[in-house]
């Protein structure tokens, strides 16, 4: 018996030898891949550009040109969610464009366009030659010459968010699920508030206004979103009622299943405000603090103001805190 | 052929092709910065001015077996976390980012077509073998080349950086610190590579009264920090402030000299002309990066980069950060006092 044991044992061993080794993955297994991989590849690849040819006009991918500004991220929203609203094939993924001559940081419209679909080819480019040029590897002769003139940059006008939009947007799973888990963690049974405000506000009076509505409205916790270049407030600030996910590591794409998930959203039209009225939220927007590239139908979830102050905000938010809980 | 595989085709032309196929490679900042480092040996192999990075990431194969952790539900985070990486190569023209494969399928079909330079090569691609964090090329490279192409500053993060360094590290001299600490994190791997985080605090503690002008900024994942840090006065940890891996590659690749255990910072720092002293650097890996234990530099560095092999102590710290200081800090303070 212990002869059989030891001779197990040795076996074993060699096997986890073996194993280390690596010699079946390296000598079968990566040799198998190795044939069946360029035909794979070679057999796909010809599919894919066939389908394109075949279905070019049911395909087009989405091409956008970043202008820089810091609320370009909102129009680009817009813009994805004016174009994903088209019909795709099952199965199909969004094929994304990006031109970011102008400046922009590429992750966070890569966040912004995994929105609108489970599955998003981004291609980044950094000059419209190379942004045209991978577009036409996108779609077909006559689509291509139509996409190429929309990566050059040239001023566009403002675009319309109406209800035909409302309803695109959908944060994937992993980034909601951070998102709820972050606001039941904070209190289940409490409301939440996101907020986007002016980068200009003082931080201390955005502070003292929130303390102040935090004692009118105990069962209110307002939620500041916003990276650490947009936020002013110090991280000793935050309290039971006002949270700053950006300083609890929650990053671009987690902050805007936040605005989606939130029970109100009070704040300027950037690309938090977007997804939190794409997600039908009950919304608050200031007008007037440069975004003037969107324009706003009128939506039954969704109020304008005309650039409030900061010495207003108090009053203003708890106007609409009223009309959220009416 | 068809019009769209023309296109392709044509686009391979003239730069070098980067396959990160995240179903066979790892999610793994330091193997990046490697990876990044080999595409630019190769466009400059090839003579090629430019490179372009495709990177296939999806639900199908989200991860490879060394990260099971990471599956069809998490690997977009994944991703992300790791995005503001590939932005860090100077001779990139483009990154497109698939989570389809048939469209990764015509890429690579077109690369084998213009027969562009990859890497990895098309034959380890297709073997699903990538060389990930050996340095055998870029050794070889520097022996026939005596210069190595170095990293940059992530794109698109120059005006975040800026205000960074504005509002938290005006009238200082920041140093960019990384202190390792996986097995805080929900995927912990190679823990033998963590530091011991208490050498650190003393070491900061004792810095304090030393080098008064000093800031440490502490980068790495959120998960990775204690507490304490926060609290320390010349210590700034831009993930507690809401900023990111980009703001953090782009403090560290802008120049701030850098100190810290053997991760992936301390890869961007190898590649780069930073100084920096890299602790607690691991023995094991000595074989894949051709180096004999205890040597004190790679070959390709400057005579401000150095290696650490033991495991970090307060006086090791303050020895090392002593002599950074000398080299590359100081001189550069008494430039900036009239």
């Amino acid at each position: 018996m212990n002869g059989l044991l030891a001779l197990l044992a040795i076996m074993r061993k060699i096997y986890i030898r073996i194993h280390n080794m690596r010699l079946v993955d390296t000598y079968i297994v990566a040799t198998i891949r190795l044939g069946v991989g360029p035909v794979y590849t070679a057999l796909l690849g010809t599919l894919n550009a066939r389908e394109i040819e075949r279905d070019a006009a049911s395909l087009p991918p989405v091409v956008y040109v970043a202008d820089g500004a810091p609320t370009d991220l909102a129009t680009f929203m817009v813009h994805l969610a004016k174009r994903s609203a088209a019909a795709r094939p099952v199965g199909a993924a969004l094929d994304v464009v990006l031109n970011l001559a102008a400046g922009g940081i590429a992750p966070s419209y890569a966040s912004v366009a995994r929105l609108f679909h489970s599955r998003v080819n981004l291609h980044v480019a950094w000059t419209a030659q190379d942004a045209t040029h991978i577009a036409a590897t996108l779609a077909n002769g006559d689509a291509a010459a139509g996409l190429s003139a929309a990566l050059s940059p040239a001023p566009a006008a403002p675009i319309v968010v109406g209800n035909d939009l409302v309803g695109q947007a959908r944060a994937r799973p992993f980034h909601a699920n951070q998102a709820r888990e972050l606001l039941k963690s904070h209190g289940w049974s409490a409301y939440y508030c996101a907020l986007s405000l002016p980068q200009d506000w003082p931080a201390d009076a955005i502070s003292l206004a929130l303390s102040g509505l935090a004692r009118e409205l105990p069962e209110w916790r307002f939620v500041l979103l916003g990276d650490g270049a947009g936020i002013q407030l110090r991280p000793a600030q935050c309290s039971e009622s006002l949270i700053i996910p950006g300083y609890g590591g929650a990053e671009v794409s987690v902050q805007l299943a936040l605005a989606m998930e939130c029970d109100g959203y009070f704040g300027v039209c950037d690309h938090y405000g977007v997804a939190a009225i794409l997600a039908r939220t009950p919304a608050s927007i200031f007008r007037g603090y440069g975004n003037e590239a969107i324009q706003l139908d009128a939506l039954p979830h969704v109020s304008l103001q005309e650039g409030p102050a900061i010495e207003s905000m108090a009053a203003e938010l708890k106007t609409f805190i009223h009309t959220v809980t009416r | 052929m068809k019009s769209t595989l023309r296109a392709e085709v044509d686009l391979s032309r003239d730069c070098a092709l980067g396959i990160m196929d995240f179903g066979y490679t790892p999610y793994a900042l330091g193997d990046t910065m490697t990876w990044l480092t080999n595409l630019q040996i190769v466009a400059h192999v090839n003579n090629v001015s430019s490179v372009e990075i495709a990177i296939l990431t999806r639900p199908e194969r989200p991860s490879s077996r060394l990260q099971r952790a990471i599956n069809a539900y998490s690997y977009i985070h994944a991703l992300e976390s790791l995005y503001p990486a590939f932005l860090c190569c100077p001779m990139l023209r483009s990154i497109r980012i698939y989570e389809r494969y048939k469209p990764f399928a015509q890429r690579i079909l077109a690369a084998v077509l213009a027969r562009s330079a990859t890497w990895p090569h098309l034959i380890s691609h297709f073997r699903e073998e990538l060389d990930y964090s050996s340095h055998r090329q870029i050794n070889s490279f520097y022996r026939q080349k005596k210069y190595i192409p170095t990293l940059g500053p992530p794109r698109g993060y120059e005006i975040e950086a800026g205000r960074f360094r504005e509002r938290f590290l005006a009238g200082r001299q920041p140093i960019v610190v990384n202190i390792r600490r996986r097995a805080l994190s929900f995927d912990p791997a190679a823990l033998q590579r963590d530091s011991v985080a208490s050498a650190w605090d003393r070491f900061f503690a004792q810095a304090e009264d030393l080098y008064p002008t000093a800031t440490f900024v502490v980068v790495g994942g959120f998960s990775e920090w204690e507490r304490d840090l926060v609290r320390r006065p010349n210590v700034v940890v831009p993930r507690a402030l809401g900023y990111g891996l980009g703001l953090e590659l782009s403090l560290l690749l802008g120049g701030i000299p850098f100190m810290g255990t053997s991760s992936g910072f301390s890869a961007a720092a190898t590649f780069s002309k930073v100084p920096y002293v890299i602790t607690n650097f691991e023995h094991q890996s000595s074989a894949y990066i051709d180096l004999p234990i205890g040597t004190e530099r790679y070959p390709f560095a400057a005579p401000s980069q150095r290696l650490n092999w033991e495991p970090e102590t307060e006086d090791i710290l303050l020895a090392e950060f002593a002599r950074l200081w000398g080299e590359a800090i100081a001189p550069r303070e008494q430039v900036a006092a009239p």
